[in-house]
């Protein structure tokens, strides 16, 4: 339900992708086995142009480039034949695949 | 205007001995604790009429009530607030019991959180965290200093809060545990010890992070009247409120991440005892991580926004400091009884009854509570 009109109506549409850091951290110890190679990764928290928050990883993890307000872009990252993940990197730049 | 100032007073405390380590079930350390506290109040456990148990408990009132043989109770209640919920319970047995709903009502809390089903594993299951679960577990957010760290790294970001600034807090707690029997941790600990633990979510390290423990604690809640006749020296419940964050999803939703619901309920408290900052003696304040301790000083309104790292700085929260703030060690270094151990500590406190770390002349003091998704709580206490 919408927050502010309180209609119940919705749609899907497409995304631009683009954002803005919020926030981050950076995974050092793995909660869960499945991260455990991962790790040390980075968790972004990014403002959607849309204007909700998601969490994803940063393609590069290198927290040290990292800003409140940093541009970022979605994409998407085929882990397994059935498994594909959200991931984000730096607007305007070809990272390699981390 | 009717209020529940004054209307209540907590009449007795217990707790087990805190351990990392037990072949008790949660329900038997429930009963240890709620035995201690209601011997305390020189009361037997057919004289409770109320039960407010942990939500996110194993625990149920009926339970306690199997146990207690009773015959006649009255009100149960819970307050599902994550670690909000016991400060929260204390509010909730203050309505139960200023309005004649029932005399004695028992808020007991026993977690076997070391041996037992670990904290992160019992927060997937909530529903309160549907959203974490469908959104951000699948991408590596599985354990709460995973979903804290962000908010501690935005504060940094805007404030310039520093990790030096955590390790104040860390080791402040770790002082007054070393004063406390009943803490788990009890070397002591110094600001390089805090920067040379290992990160677990940057900026939270090692000792940014609170204790998994065993144990029990538990307080009696009666009316103020009631408690004139009791054995133990007044303990009135004088300011209590709840807040919420705006949008409760989840922790990335919010509008403000630095900005808890304990920041709406602290004025209402403050208001409802009729009492100012300065007049607070002693705080106990729910330190999940130490993050938590900076961002709550600030929504008590101790210091402005952004201005809780240089006040946790020069001794500030420790014994003979302005404010100090767990004086038991907290859920950092003494133990984790979802902020239970907090109350406990406030009473013992305003009975003057803590011996090495006690403050002087304490008269006035709060505790607060803070739940997994924002949630905050606070209730003000005096001494007779
Ligand atoms: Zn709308």
């Amino acid at each position: 339900m919408c927050d502010t009109c309180f209609s119940l109506e919705n749609e899907w549409f497409t995304a631009s992708g683009l954002g803005r850091v919020h926030s981050w951290t950076v995974c050092h110890h793995a909660f869960h086995r499945g991260f455990a190679s991962l790790a040390p990764y980075v968790l972004l928290t990014v403002d959607l142009a849309e204007g909700v928050r998601m969490v994803a990883p940063m393609v590069v993890p290198d927290a040290c480039r990292l800003a409140i307000g940093l541009p970022v872009i979605l994409d998407y990252q085929d882990r397994h034949d059935d498994i594909t993940v959200p991931r984000f990197r730096i607007h305007g730049e070809d990272d390699a695949d981390g | 205007m009717s209020t529940l100032r004054n209307r209540a007073a907590v009449t007795g405390i217990g707790e087990t001995p805190y351990t990392r380590g037990t072949d008790k079930s949660a329900l038997r350390l429930t009963l240890e604790a709620s035995l201690t506290a209601i011997a305390d109040a020189g009361l037997t456990p057919r004289d409770i009429d109320g039960i407010v148990a942990y939500a996110s408990g194993a625990v149920v009132a009926e339970d306690l009530l199997t146990n207690f043989g009773s015959h006649d109770f009255r009100f149960s209640a819970t307050t599902p607030l994550g670690g909000a919920s016991a400060v929260a319970a204390l509010q909730c047995a203050t309505m139960a019991v200023s309005t004649g709903v029932a005399t004695h009502v028992l808020v007991p809390l026993g977690r076997d959180g070391y041996s037992g089903a670990r904290i992160h594993r019992r927060l997937g299951q909530m529903r309160q965290f549907h959203v974490v679960s469908e959104f951000e577990a699948p991408v590596g957010a599985n354990a709460p200093a995973q979903y804290y760290a962000p908010m501690a790294r935005r504060h940094m970001e805007l404030y310039g809060t520093t990790s030096e600034q955590f390790a104040e807090v860390a080791r402040t707690m770790r002082r007054h545990a070393t004063l406390n029997d009943n803490a788990l941790m009890r070397t002591p600990m110094t600001v390089a010890d805090h920067q040379a633990s290992r990160m677990i979510a940057d900026p939270f390290r090692l000792l940014d992070c609170c204790l998994e423990s065993d144990g029990g604690a538990a307080v009696v809640v009666s009316g103020a009247d009631h408690a004139m006749d009791m054995p133990r020296p007044r303990v009135l419940l004088s300011g209590m409120g709840v807040g919420h964050p705006d949008s409760p999803s989840a922790i990335t939703q919010r509008p403000d991440m630095t900005r808890l619901g304990l920041a709406k309920a602290a004025p209402r408290a403050f208001e409802m005892a009729g009492v100012t900052h300065a007049d607070i003696d002693v705080a106990e304040i729910y330190d999940c991580f130490t993050y938590t301790v900076i961002c709550q000083l600030e929504d008590l309104g101790f210091c402005a926004k952004g201005e809780g790292g240089p006040f946790v700085e020069g001794g500030r929260i420790g014994l003979g400091g302005v404010l100090p703030t767990n004086t038991h060690g907290g859920l950092l270094s003494q133990a984790h009884v979802a902020g239970l151990n907090h109350v406990v500590e406030l009473v013992r406190q305003l009975r003057g009854d803590c011996g090495a770390r006690q403050v002087d002349n304490a008269e006035v003091g709060l505790v607060t509570g803070y739940g997994d998704l924002g949630d905050g709580s606070i209730a003000i206490m005096h001494r007779d």
